[in-house]
């Protein structure tokens, strides 16, 4: 079911994005902003939510109720709860748009995979799930090369005097999934406790990027142009919204 | 917004978790063959087998112990003087091995990604193909004489008249090479990816192509004879059958005996499961294998079916049979426990190499 419903849609919708284009990177791209805007209205709930959620924490009623069982953890959260439910905020909306990419995300690192079908068994995987309309034979094989990489293996840049491969793409998207994190400050709210959910917040900002870069080190090369090409149209559309605040990330000028 | 923020810290080490699991999980192939005169060599995974025509006994494993660091697929060739056996990796490594007891010989290393096909060894060269779209020609030592670089990879070895190579890519192009230096004479631009070799037959190349047709070509200048059509990819090289046909299946299991002069059908055959390595064709008969794990016996004379066995359950075979000089028929099943059967032209195993220990 996952390969009929997911793999299998994505992998012929990318393939017949690559044979409008012609080139397999573009393909990716195109393909990412497509699923970007697919989602904008679940990132608009999203930061909506968020902004619910920061309105809420500065209520009367939500200060009184941290302020009376800031001892008694099962009763706040109770209380809480029951807070949102008065005033109509879903606290778990914010999740759904973060947990709809990771099949996403999944699907996508398959059907790259099996695009680039760059073994027999992957090309024979691979014309298993072509949809007849694409016309498999002239697409076949995918030319994988994309500036300096070969979209289908982990990606390096090698300069001439450098006896190692530089991680452009791994640096690049750790790099701009740190300033996602970092200058979307209005939809990051602080929770109840400050210190913690202060150091919750920094541990954040450091891990996701670190994960994402690992993510982007080590996997196909398509992947990695997903990731930065998704967080690149992520800033732009939190600007695009009027959320995007560079002072929280120009921090020496604090 | 935490909670959220550690529902997405998890999920996403779970994805890391899970995407590093699925980044190793399936063989990249399956298993490469080839027969001398006691011994048959199978490649398969992180292991090449020299193992006892006689009772499928291992006789030697390279390396000793499976290195997960090196995974092999094409069939090792055996040089003519008989002194190396040689083999290509994943690792881009092509090895010259001793074909007495596996130790290493020697190595190139030049290669920029895998070796899927087999080479093609003749008294002077060594032929690699490989997945970086070039056509390495080394002498018996192992040093290289010349290169020839194609758009796409190369999965199969080149055939040879003698004096002109010919060398199928999967860049969906045919092309001719003199033998010795390298040079292009013709290439010849088809429908579709080439995953296996053109089949030389008096002075005609007949390819399978991943494009639902097989083409016949002229050696002489790459010019097209006539161009068959059928019902789905051609992965392997046509087979001859008898003095003027030839015999091929595609990946909807069906088998076409096709006359090698005008490409028309002569018979058509259905059997269960995909045909990916090429059928056998002997005493009267033509053996295919299936994705669906079967062992197929077609009448050479007209295709009829004469039967069909499983050999391996919840298996797939994507190797042909080959045939050993006792006339027995060894099957390669895509099976990391049991990589090898040998098997009478009745369908009944004699005996099965096995890796559990």
């Amino acid at each position: 079911m996952w390969t009929t419903f997911v793999v299998q849609p994505m992998l012929n919708l990318l393939l017949w994005i690559y044979d409008l284009v012609g080139n397999f990177g573009v393909a990716i791209i195109v393909f990412t902003v497509l699923v970007r805007l697919v989602l904008a209205p679940l990132m608009h709930k999203q930061t909506q939510s968020a902004e619910a959620m920061r309105k809420l924490q500065e209520h009367p009623k939500w200060k009184e109720i941290q302020r009376k069982y800031k001892n008694d953890r099962e009763r706040l959260a109770q209380e809480q709860m029951k807070l949102y439910g008065e005033l109509g905020v879903n606290p778990f909306a914010s999740c759904l748009p973060m947990l709809v990419q990771i099949p996403i995300i999944f699907g996508l690192y398959q059907a790259v995979i099996l695009a680039l079908g760059n073994t027999p068994a992957q090309l024979l995987e691979l014309a298993r799930l072509l949809y007849p309309a694409l016309n498999p034979a002239r697409l076949i094989p995918i030319n994988g090369q994309f500036l300096w990489m070969n979209l289908a293996y982990p990606e390096r840049l090698h300069v001439p005097g450098l006896p190692f491969g530089i991680p452009v793409m791994a640096i690049l998207v750790a790099l701009t999934s740190y300033i996602q994190s970092k200058a979307v400050a209005t939809t990051t709210p602080s929770t109840g406790d400050g210190q913690q959910a202060q150091a919750m917040n920094q541990m954040m900002t450091a891990y996701m990027p670190l994960m994402l870069g690992y993510f982007a080190l080590t996997f196909q090369a398509g992947l990695a142009l997903y990731f930065l090409t998704s967080n690149l149209v992520m800033i732009a559309q939190y600007a695009f919204m009027g959320k995007l605040s560079w002072d929280d990330l120009i921090f020496w000028r604090r | 917004m935490m909670r959220s923020r550690r529902v997405w810290m998890l999920a996403l080490t779970a994805l890391a978790l899970v995407l590093a699991g699925c980044s190793r999980m399936a063989p990249g192939s399956w298993p490469g063959v080839s027969v001398g005169d006691d011994t048959v060599w199978v490649a398969y995974q992180q292991q090449v087998f020299a193992v006892a025509l006689e009772n499928g006994g291992q006789r030697w494993a390279f390396p000793v112990e499976p290195d997960s660091k090196r995974t092999f697929f094409a069939a090792p060739q055996l040089t003519a003087d008989r002194t190396a056996l040689i083999v290509g990796g994943y690792d881009g490594v092509l090895y010259a091995l001793d074909p007495a007891n596996g130790q290493e010989r020697w190595s190139f290393t030049a290669a920029q990604d895998r070796y899927i096909g087999a080479a093609l060894v003749t008294p002077d060269f060594i032929y690699a193909p490989n997945a970086d779209g070039t056509l390495y020609a080394l002498d018996l030592e192992g040093r290289p004489v010349w290169t020839f670089a194609t758009q796409a990879a190369l999965w199969a070895p080149p055939v040879t008249d003698g004096e002109t190579l010919f060398v199928s890519s999967l860049d969906h192009h045919l092309y001719a090479l003199d033998a010795r230096t390298g040079q292009e004479r013709w290439r010849a631009a088809l429908d579709g990816a080439l995953p296996a070799s053109p089949t030389l037959v008096d002075g005609v190349l007949y390819v399978g192509e991943l494009a639902n047709e097989v083409t016949a070509l002229n050696a002489a200048d790459g010019s097209v004879r006539w161009t068959a059509p059928v019902a789905a990819w051609v992965w392997h090289s046509p087979v001859p059958l008898g003095d003027d046909a030839l015999v091929v299946g595609d990946m909807e299991g069906h088998v076409y005996a096709l006359t090698r002069a005008e490409g028309r059908v002569r018979w058509q055959a259905q059997v269960d499961g995909a045909i990916i390595g090429a059928p056998l064709v002997a005493d009267g008969t033509v053996f295919v294998t299936t994705r669906a794990g079967m062992l197929a016996a077609l009448d050479a004379a007209n295709g009829q079916v004469r039967w069909q066995k499983p050999l391996v359950e919840d298996g797939t075979i994507e190797a042909g049979p080959v045939l050993t000089p006792e006339g027995l028929l060894l099957v390669a099943p895509s099976d990391a426990k049991a990589p090898l059967l040998a098997v009478q032209p009745d369908g009944t195993v004699v005996w099965t190499f096995s890796l559990e220990k």
